[in-house]
């Protein structure tokens, strides 16, 4: 069996999506979701000989990107949504979906960081719950009770809003 | 009606990435993590080089002048052990000397003659 050989571009050009999307769901700022993103990348092609496979780079640029993005919101004030932000639609709209969605993005951007990288693993990367404790190496149960709280947190707003909320 | 969990994955779809992204980071590269110049190692090497021989060059010039500063203590040594045997020698003679002047003079006044 022929050893793996890391391919920086090829790797590049297959996670660029998504640790641009990580950055930029976690930021809402397309500027600083870019700068991130290509350090995140800068920093893959420093370590490329430690890395073992695609599936270890992507666990690896899944991690860092999380890191990054925690300690770059930990240095800047919490973002607050005024709830009659989003304009409410017809929930037959077809523009119900896009609105909603919207609203969603920006309800997670109120999260706590780390609640924040977890709730976007999970939904954007569908990691499973110890997956996403191996990704921030934090313990199982923290990352559940973020998980179950933002959860919880993101129904009632979205309630409170008059969105449509199905459990 | 979708799940709320859905709602959420729908809503957390990866964007799409900005024109030219991948093309950015691949110029950021060479100026990011630059490889070594081959010119550049041979004047690492070259340098190393010089400081070894600049360290090796100071041991032996310090080799040298302790075995000089050991020679010049011996020389030192060995003049003031000659110039004790002189003075010794020269007290030697006074002293014989005047032992003879002493037996002289009690020859010449009992007026025995040999």
């Amino acid at each position: 069996m022929s050893e793996w050989q890391p391919n920086f571009e090829q790797l590049l050009y297959a996670n660029q999506g998504m640790v641009f999307g990580l950055a930029l769901h976690f930021l809402r700022d397309r500027t600083a979701a870019e700068e991130i993103a290509q350090d995140v990348f800068l920093a893959l092609h420093k370590h490329l000989r430690s890395v073992t496979s695609e599936e270890h780079a992507r666990y690896w640029l899944r991690r860092v990107t999380a890191q990054r993005c925690i300690d770059y919101a930990r240095r800047r004030p919490a973002i607050s949504v005024p709830l009659d932000d989003v304009r409410e639609m017809g929930s037959d709209s077809p523009l119900n979906d896009v609105f909603l969605r919207a609203r969603l993005r920006k309800l997670i951007a109120t999260l706590a960081p780390e609640a924040r990288a977890a709730m976007l693993l999970r939904y954007q990367e569908d990691l499973s719950p110890p997956e996403i404790a191996a990704t921030l190496c934090r313990p199982l149960a923290t990352v559940k009770s973020h998980l179950q709280r933002s959860l919880a947190l993101l129904r009632e707003k979205m309630s409170r809003s008059g969105s449509v909320v199905n459990e | 009606m979708k799940d709320f969990e859905d709602q959420l994955r729908d809503a957390l779809r990866p964007p799409d990435v900005p024109a030219g992204f991948a093309h950015r980071v691949l110029e950021k590269l060479p100026e990011a993590y630059p490889a070594p110049r081959p010119r550049l190692i041979r004047r690492r090497v070259a340098l190393w080089a010089a400081a070894a021989l600049i360290c090796a060059g100071g041991i032996t010039g310090l080799q040298i002048e302790r075995a000089r500063q050991e020679r010049a203590r011996g020389e030192r040594a060995r003049e003031q052990v000659m110039l004790a045997l002189r003075i010794a020698g020269t007290k030697l003679n006074q002293a014989q000397n005047h032992v003879r002047q002493i037996g002289a003079a009690d020859d010449s006044s009992t007026g025995e003659r040999p």
